[in-house]
């Protein structure tokens, strides 16, 4: 009796067992179908922002990994830092139960089913994960220790209404120290119940990132197997994430070869027109001087009453203009070599303003001079710089100046009015020395329509202009190693700001010999 | 009267400048290129010459280096249509550097300058 007893009970514990065996054994085989799907559906794409809302996708969706959100960070090596990339899940509970209820409904094949959900990048959630980064330093915050040290954290906070704060420092991260921990100040809505998850994301021999899992709305707890699972999920789409950088990679050093392709072919082009045009200017530029130089002893011949008078200051004027067109082009598209000498760009300034001031645009525009009083040498082309700031200087009038109709005399005559401001300060940068230079107006400022194309050579908005007047500027000053900016204000007027390296070595306040 | 020796190979140049020079009060014999320059040179003897660059048989260049050979102090104006940035040539060896343009009150005055005129 007592034997039929011990081997029923025997019987019933192997039977226990047994199906304990079975369950468990199904459990892992739904758990590597399930993982299987998963993979397969990481193998459709190799587009990086669909293979990161895939994963994401996998890991939230009931079907799948049933986290209620998933939020991914990226290893950026070069500032060593992980970037909030993505996020997947509903932003209430609200939220989450209306879409779980909706999908339910629908019974579709897992792989069919994550590849239809569309990215949705305009989440609270995925706008507050992208704005994460956080330092990639030991001991700074979980998710840096899940890169560091590569292995998976289960987070659990107690729900502790006092003293939280010593106790949130157990697994390592100071989460109470000024810092502050990254992920409970920005993922949860009271900091001290969240609790998280966080696996690394493995490519090939190293971490790329962390996948951060929680149960924020239905708070299920997260168990060791959950974190079992999610990591040999994350391990395929670590290599999936990996293969689409350097595919993303691939694509951009595509791009830019196709770029620079095309930008080697504008420049052919551009060096072939500028060795026509200059042929062309040159073999213009003689008979135009004798055009206009006959027409200048025509004119002095002619009485000043005469109706023949308007005729010869015609052909005079238009020579002059064809002649400014023609030295623009010849200056622009010539090759020059700089005649460097060390230079004091006041001085220079001062050149290029009285070239302006011969003409006739000067009126009523007031100068304004800003000139530090101790300013260092540079090292350039006298004549080059000097018609580099003339240019600017001419523009500036310009754009000050405007046609008013001369009802009297039936013309219409040039009249400037507004202030024209220069400026020449010293400043040094990571321990150059450096002058700046600006040349402000208050005309009409530029339209920014035409803001990207104002250095872009015959690209012209003035009537009688071949549109080569900032263009040789730019040159001047890149030729100079300098930058030039522009700082436009549409309607009350634009400043130029120059930059250009000084000679002398040192502060840029100071002045070291001459 | 001061001479001028005009060399370029544009016939309306040469005819202009003359023209403008000779009102000026000087005496002007054009060259249409460095060679005819070179042989005129000890002919007429100018006290000044206006020398293109850019011309056939001998350029301006090449002239004004086999004038120099001949003539170190007879005052040279590099006279051409390109921009002023060649102005570093006259460091070498040309007194004045002019590009060429229908407005001559440039020109004429280097020419005085360069004549000790004005």
């Amino acid at each position: 009796m007592a034997n039929q007893i011990s081997n029923a009970i025997e019987n019933a514990l192997i039977h226990y067992e047994t199906s304990e065996m079975g369950q468990k054994h199904e459990k892992r085989v739904k758990e590597l179908s399930t993982l299987w799907e998963l993979n397969k559906t990481l193998l459709t794409t190799v587009n990086f922002e669909r293979i990161l809302h895939l994963t994401l996708t996998a890991i939230t969706i009931g079907e799948g990994l049933k986290f209620n959100r998933a939020m991914l960070f990226l290893v950026n090596e070069k500032d060593h830092i992980l970037e909030g990339t993505m996020a997947v899940g509903p932003d209430s509970a609200e939220e989450g139960g209306r879409v779980w209820a909706a999908r339910s409904q629908k019974k579709e094949i897992l792989s069919d089913l994550i590849t239809q959900l569309c990215p949705q990048g305009h989440s609270t959630l995925n706008a507050i994960v992208k704005g994460i980064q956080i330092p990639l330093e030991q001991d700074q915050c979980i998710l840096s220790r899940t890169v560091l040290e590569g292995r998976p954290f289960n987070t659990q906070f107690p729900q502790l209404k006092e003293g939280w704060l010593q106790i949130r420092c157990e697994r390592g991260c100071h989460l109470g120290s000024e810092v502050g921990c990254y992920v409970s100040e920005h993922l949860s809505r009271d900091p001290r119940v969240y609790s998280f998850a966080t696996v690394p994301l493995m490519g090939k021999g190293k971490v790329i990132g962390v996948i951060l899992v929680d149960n924020l709305f239905n708070q299920n707890p997260i168990t060791e197997e959950d974190i079992h699972f999610l990591s040999m999920f994350a391990n395929q789409a670590g290599l999936a994430i990996e293969n689409a950088i350097l595919y993303r990679n691939l694509e951009e050093v595509h791009q830019e070869l196709k770029e620079t392709q095309s930008f080697l072919v504008h420049l052919e082009k551009m060096v072939a027109l500028g060795e026509m045009s200059t042929t062309i200017a040159h073999e213009i530029k003689n008979p135009l001087t004798s055009i206009g130089g006959f027409a200048r002893r025509l004119d002095r011949a002619i009485p000043e009453e005469s109706q023949e008078k308007k005729y010869s200051q015609t052909i005079v004027k238009e020579v002059c203009r064809l002649e400014k067109i023609l030295n623009d082009l010849l200056s622009y598209t010539r090759d020059e070599s700089l005649a460097l000498k060390k230079l004091d760009p006041r001085d220079i300034l001062e050149e290029s303003l009285s070239m302006v001031q011969e003409g006739t645009l000067w009126g009523g525009i007031q100068l304004v001079r800003e000139f530090a009083e101790e300013v260092p040498r540079v090292l350039g082309d006298p004549l080059q710089l000097k018609q580099a700031f003339f240019n600017l200087i001419n523009n500036a009038c310009q754009a000050m100046s405007e046609f008013l109709p001369d009802r009297q005399a039936g013309t219409r005559t040039m009249k400037a009015k507004g202030i024209l401001s220069l400026r020449v300060h010293p400043f040094s940068k990571n321990g150059s020395s450096y002058i700046k230079v600006e040349v402000e107006d208050t005309g009409k400022g530029i339209d920014p329509e035409n803001l990207p194309n104002i250095f872009n050579p015959f690209y012209s908005t003035k009537e009688s202009s071949l549109g080569l007047g900032l263009p040789i500027v730019h040159k001047i000053i890149t030729s100079h190693r300098g930058q030039i900016e522009v700082d436009n204000h549409p309607g009350t007027g634009v400043r130029f700001i120059v930059t250009i390296p000084s000679s002398e070595k040192g502060k840029g306040n100071r002045i070291n010999g001459s | 009267m001061k001479r001028i020796l005009v060399v370029d190979d544009e016939e309306s140049i040469r005819f202009l400048y003359k023209e403008e020079l000779e009102e000026e009060g000087f005496v002007v014999e054009c060259a249409k290129n460095g060679e005819e320059a070179l042989e005129m040179l000890s002919v007429f003897k100018p006290d000044l010459v206006s020398l293109d660059i850019k011309m056939p048989v001998m350029d301006g260049i090449e002239a004004l280096k086999r004038i120099r050979e001949k003539e170190r102090q007879l005052p040279i104006i590099l006279c051409s249509a390109y921009g002023e940035y060649k102005q570093d040539l006259t460091t070498w060896a040309s007194d004045a550097y002019v590009v060429k343009c229908a407005d001559l009150t440039n020109f004429k005055s280097t020419i005085r300058k360069l004549l000790g005129l004005s």
